[in-house]
């Protein structure tokens, strides 16, 4: 097992406090008994109480964390700090796991299931599961006759009114659309009031109501409609597609790199996208993981990660895709190829032929930041062409953009929208710098 | 009015207060008037749908031309334990330390990964406890040029080096004061003007004065300039006694309202202890190997 890269252990860290008591705890003096394995880290870190804790980090596929301490987060920062240590060179290699360690991956191996639906995306009552469908599909457009009905009262009485009324406005109708099986219409609802608060709000609502509008006439004519369309429109409104049918599909093999990923929160449900770059195919995939209040996100893929795998593409021109086989995969990120802000845009309008909905695309750009005039300017990013795009989004310092690119353009990973362009990471370049996610931690 | 805002003001106002423009200009695409009157807010809708594609399909872009860019050298890295080292001391500043950090680091000829750079930048321009000549050093030929960017951090990049200190008192100016009767708060001001490394002597007997309360409300001020100055080395061949958080058994030399077990004392002992477990940390942390890339 290859020692992880640094900022993959960083980007576990469940908050900012995690990470800073993390880095206090990972030194050498602060552990014994630590020990390494292909599967497995563990040590003892000597805390505030009399038994030092005992903790245990499964580096499985879908890595895990077991620590006696009190803490409630997952990792804690004692499973993090003997991630770190193990990163610095600081926990031994031995041949298998002994003591406590032994213990827990073996009970954790025995309490390991085998999954009980089936796995080949067919069903039982075909004839039952049609039925289902139809009425679901039934559903759906009534649900959507009576949000056309709405969006035509919004425009016929005025927006004006919109902007007093503000969440709730939105939220009873988005409530109609989830009672209508139609998720993906909801979330699109929710999204609205968001625009309230800028500049400008007439015009952005109006479009978000003409991107409904346009999405409940795909659906009138889902079967007239090419099926990569219609797999579009399904997926917008809020089909669901099981896993099992996603991995029964062909997928596609490549080694694929993680170059960023974005969290989010929408009505207390935490929400993780984490881009994917096939080096071979030059395809891109997104991978998304969930996590209801008090639990914690799915890290089994993370940023800097390198995966040898297949990936099952969702339908649809999408880029959404689940993990399927993993190989055996080398370390390390290697050069990427970039595209200007004219191909990127150009990618952005060939995708919206497609799917109309969509709202962002990732992109590797080798830019230079140019800072901006005065203190309440905005960021931009200048390519090897000399075009421009605003940066938009970032949570991090965006002076960490002028110190690692030192004027010249640097290989940068992130989001293009309409808005501008969101960096996500820097990649490594000629200079031999390494990988980082400092823009967003 | 541009088409498109006509087209906002429509729905703004409402189809029913505002009926749809006939003509909304040239590049939009003529509807039929029956529909507008049908079905206004349709239409509306229609019409707002192709200007959504047409505006994400074609964003705009600027153009900028170059700025010269910096210098192409880099310092190697400092290795990641002190790099972890230094981004755990930005979230709890404090000067000394980071100080310290910044010296060992420019002794070495090591440099600052740079997405600490702004952070430590910031600080620095709000501060001049910090070291300003070693924080240039760490962050090598581009920190200047990193610098200037920023008006408020720019003259930063203008720091020439340590201000000029007065000469270090002698070690033994100390002993020859106590002697002739200073008080406890002369001897410890003249411990804290000895040059660099302090002996352990002196280290001792700055830390008997902290310990038997012999400075008052000055403890704690005391206790932290001295936190700093102690040299780890010594700090291991002092007494078990003198080194454990809050002192227990140091008789004072000269009886004075606070005691080893006031408060102020046992906070400024626990300054002293943390501060120096600190600093052995960050001297530890570029012990341990280089990194092999540069920033």
């Amino acid at each position: 097992m290859a020692v992880w890269e640094r900022d993959r252990v960083l980007a576990l860290s469940p908050d900012p406090a995690s990470t800073a008591a993390a880095r206090r705890l990972a030194a050498p003096a602060h552990w014994s008994s630590t020990g390494s394995t292909a599967r497995a880290l563990w040590g003892l870190c000597q805390g505030s109480g009399q038994r030092p804790y005992q903790t245990v980090v499964d580096l499985g596929a879908e890595p895990a964390y077991a620590c006696t301490c009190p803490s409630r987060k997952s990792p804690c920062k004692h499973a993090l700090a003997l991630l770190m240590l193990w990163t610095a060179g600081g926990v031994p290699t031995v041949e298998t796991e002994t003591g406590f360690a032994a213990d827990w991956l073996r009970g954790r191996q025995q309490r390991a299931k085998p999954p009980a639906a089936r796995t080949d995306g067919t069903v039982a009552d075909p004839e039952a599961a049609a039925r289902r469908v139809a009425a679901r599909a039934e559903r759906v457009s009534s649900g959507l006759d009576d949000l056309e009905r709405w969006l035509r009262d919004q425009v016929q009485g005025g927006l004006a009114g919109v902007e007093r009324a503000g969440y709730a406005h939105f939220d009873r109708v988005a409530a109609r659309m989830v009672d209508a099986q139609a998720p993906g219409v909801a979330s699109m609802l929710r999204a609205i009031p968001a625009e309230l608060a800028a500049d400008g709000w007439p015009a952005r609502v109006l479009e978000r109501l003409a991107a409904l509008h346009v999405l409940i006439q795909a659906h009138r004519r889902l079967d007239a409609l090419p099926a990569e369309l219609a797999a579009n429109v399904r997926s917008r409104v809020g089909y669901p597609v099981t896993k099992a049918e996603v991995l029964a599909s062909a997928g596609v093999r490549d080694y694929w790199i993680a170059l960023g990923s974005v969290d989010t929160i929408e009505y207390q449900l935490e929400t993780r996208r984490v881009w994917l770059y096939g080096t071979r195919t030059g395809r891109w995939a997104l991978w998304l993981a969930f996590a209801a209040p008090g639990m914690s996100l799915d890290t089994s893929v993370l940023p800097g990660q390198l995966l040898n795998a297949d990936l099952h593409f969702y339908p649809g021109s999408g880029f959404r895709a689940m993990v399927g086989e993993q190989h055996d995969a080398d370390d390390g990120i290697t050069a990427l190829p970039s595209e200007t802000f004219g191909q990127v845009g150009e990618r952005l309008a060939a995708l919206l032929a497609s799917d109309p909905w969509a709202s962002r695309l990732p992109a590797i750009v080798n830019a230079t930041p140019v800072p901006p005039v005065t203190a309440s300017g905005t960021w931009r990013l200048r390519d090897e062409l000399g075009q421009c795009v605003e940066v938009v989004g970032l949570p991090g310092d965006p002076w960490v953009l002028l110190a690692r690119s030192g004027g010249r353009p640097t290989a940068i990973f992130g989001e293009w929208s309409d808005a501008g362009f969101r960096p996500l990471s820097l990649l490594p370049d000629a200079l031999g710098t390494a990988f980082t996610t400092a823009l967003v931690a | 009015m541009s088409g498109w805002d006509e087209l906002v003001t429509t729905a703004l106002l409402g189809t029913d207060r505002r009926p749809l423009s006939p003509e909304l200009g040239p590049g939009w695409a003529s509807y039929d008037p029956e529909r507008a009157t049908r079905d206004p807010a349709g239409v509306v809708l229609d019409l707002a749908a192709s200007h959504r594609a047409l505006r994400q399909a074609g964003v705009r872009l600027g153009r900028e031309t170059p700025a010269e860019p910096g210098p192409t050298e880099r310092l190697p890295l400092a290795p990641n334990r002190a790099q972890d080292v230094m981004a755990g001391l930005l979230t709890k500043p404090e000067p000394g330390l980071i100080n310290l950090w910044l010296s060992i680091c420019a002794e070495r000829g090591l440099g600052l990964a740079t997405e600490l750079w702004p952070r430590l930048a910031q600080l620095a321009s709000r501060n001049t406890a910090y070291d300003r000549t070693a924080l240039l050093a760490v962050l090598g030929p581009p920190g200047g040029w990193f610098l200037r960017h920023n008006p408020a951090w720019a003259r930063l990049a203008e720091a020439s080096g340590a201000p000029a200190m007065p000469p270090p008192t002698d070690p033994s100016a100390v002993g020859d004061a106590v002697r002739a009767g200073a008080s406890p708060a002369q001897a410890m001001e003249l411990i804290l003007t000895c040059a660099d490394p302090l002996p352990l002597p002196l280290v001792t007997a700055a830390l008997r004065i902290i310990a038997g309360g012999m400075l008052g409300p000055q403890t704690r001020d005391a206790a932290r300039s001295l936190s700093h100055r102690i040299p780890v080395d010594v700090w291991t061949e002092l007494p078990a006694a003198l080194t454990t958080d809050g002192l227990s058994d140091t008789t004072p030399a000269t009886p004075t309202p606070a005691t080893a077990t006031s408060p102020i004392v046992q906070l400024s002992l626990a300054v002293i202890h943390r501060t120096v477990q600190a600093r052995i940390e960050i001297e530890d942390a570029f012990r341990t190997p280089t990194r092999e890339t540069t920033p």
